[in-house]
């Protein structure tokens, strides 16, 4: 398995969507990893991640979620939602410094046989508070993946996001 | 390993074989920085720590003589406030647990999701290392199963330095409780051509 860097996106501090665009056919999978606060009111930002800039839009998105919140474990789930939605970030109010991290796996994200799944180890601690989380959305689509977006929390400062493509060496054997 | 003839003019024009190997493909964007094998450790230490990578990734894929914990601490041979928040499954239930002002450590495994007296698995996530305005976040996942009992767990830590991480270690916390054997080993994930 080798993994390469394919791009980074650093928001500026307002700004309300992070994307990546025209993103190579020559990889297997893609992997997102990301360090991300919002400004939005209260203590939770909550962002949702959205392909081939279908969001906002057609319902073909759905999602199941496993989470901790410190005291007892729960689930989440919903069918016909506009973007792969449930990633809990702090928020204008929480301790500040704190960032959530991700990452985001998309496999054979340019396979246009089947329907992509797309899966996040989410979380953050602000020493008292926080959620954790396993994350899958489905997007009902077969289009290859060209484009990924983060949407629907407005970003701070230092905040980054960082696409890699994961290729599936063959083992060369020397026939 | 196989070695494929390669062409004057695939060596000008950068084309190659997908079947090649070569340095290129071989590293990528996932750099191993140092590896420590296991052998009686109570502790084991990544010190000097390039700050030239986006986030760092620990596996560790140790035997262990015990139940116990594991910790992560000496942040930068200090003492920063520790914190997290996991969940945790047991093969019957799923819980979620959490520790608050901790100092000096940031347990990886935990009273509720111990490691057990076999083999232990953890990837451990640190992202943004390097970032000199932020705390830092860690999440990672843990495996102990040993036909019948142990437990997985999904925790994220916080470690409330803003200064970048250059060195750190991972502790029994117990001298009777130690790694008999297996491997850890610290990558560095690029960010950048």
């Amino acid at each position: 398995m080798t993994m390469k860097w394919i791009a980074s996106a650093i928001p500026s501090t307002g700004s309300t969507m992070a994307e990546f665009l025209n993103i190579p056919q020559i990889y297997d999978h893609l992997e997102l990893r990301y360090f991300i606060r919002g400004s939005d009111s209260g203590s939770v930002s909550y962002t949702n991640i959205a392909l081939n800039g279908q969001y906002y839009g057609p319902t073909n998105y759905s999602q199941h979620t496993l989470a901790g919140d410190g005291v007892s474990a729960f689930n989440e789930g919903y069918i016909n939602i506009q973007s792969n939605s449930g990633l809990y970030s702090p928020g204008a109010t929480s301790t500040a410094n704190v960032y959530a991290v991700g990452i985001t796996q998309i496999l054979d994200y340019k396979n246009t046989n089947k329907f992509k799944t797309i899966k996040n180890m989410h979380g953050y601690d602000a020493n008292g508070s926080g959620y954790v989380m396993l994350n899958s959305g489905l997007w009902r689509s077969t289009a290859a993946v060209s484009s990924l977006h983060m949407i629907n929390m407005t970003f701070v400062a230092n905040c980054r996001l960082d696409l890699y493509g994961i290729i599936s060496n063959q083992l060369v054997t020397g026939a | 390993m196989g070695i494929k003839k390669i062409s004057i003019e695939s060596i000008k024009n950068g084309s190659k074989s997908n079947k090649m190997w070569d340095q290129d493909t071989a590293q990528g964007a996932l750099v191993p920085i140092a590896s420590v094998n296991l052998n009686q450790n109570v502790t084991l230490n990544f010190g000097n720590i390039p700050q030239t990578y986006q986030d760092l990734m620990i596996i560790i894929n140790g035997h262990y003589n015990n139940s116990g914990v594991l910790v992560m601490d000496d942040f930068n041979n200090g003492a920063p406030t520790c914190s997290f928040t996991s969940l945790i499954g047991t093969g019957s239930a799923a819980s979620s647990e959490r520790l608050t002002s901790n100092g000096g450590a940031l347990p990886v495994s935990t009273a509720a999701s111990p490691m057990i007296a076999n083999v232990n698995s953890f990837i451990i996530h640190i992202l943004n290392y390097t970032n000199s305005n932020t705390f830092k976040t860690v999440i990672s996942r843990k495996a102990s199963d040993n036909n019948g009992s142990g437990t997985t767990s999904l925790q994220v830590g916080l470690i409330q330095t803003t200064s970048p991480l250059s060195y750190f270690k991972f502790s029994t916390q117990n001298g009777a409780n130690f790694f008999t054997s297996g491997v850890a080993t610290l990558y560095g994930i690029k960010a950048g051509a």
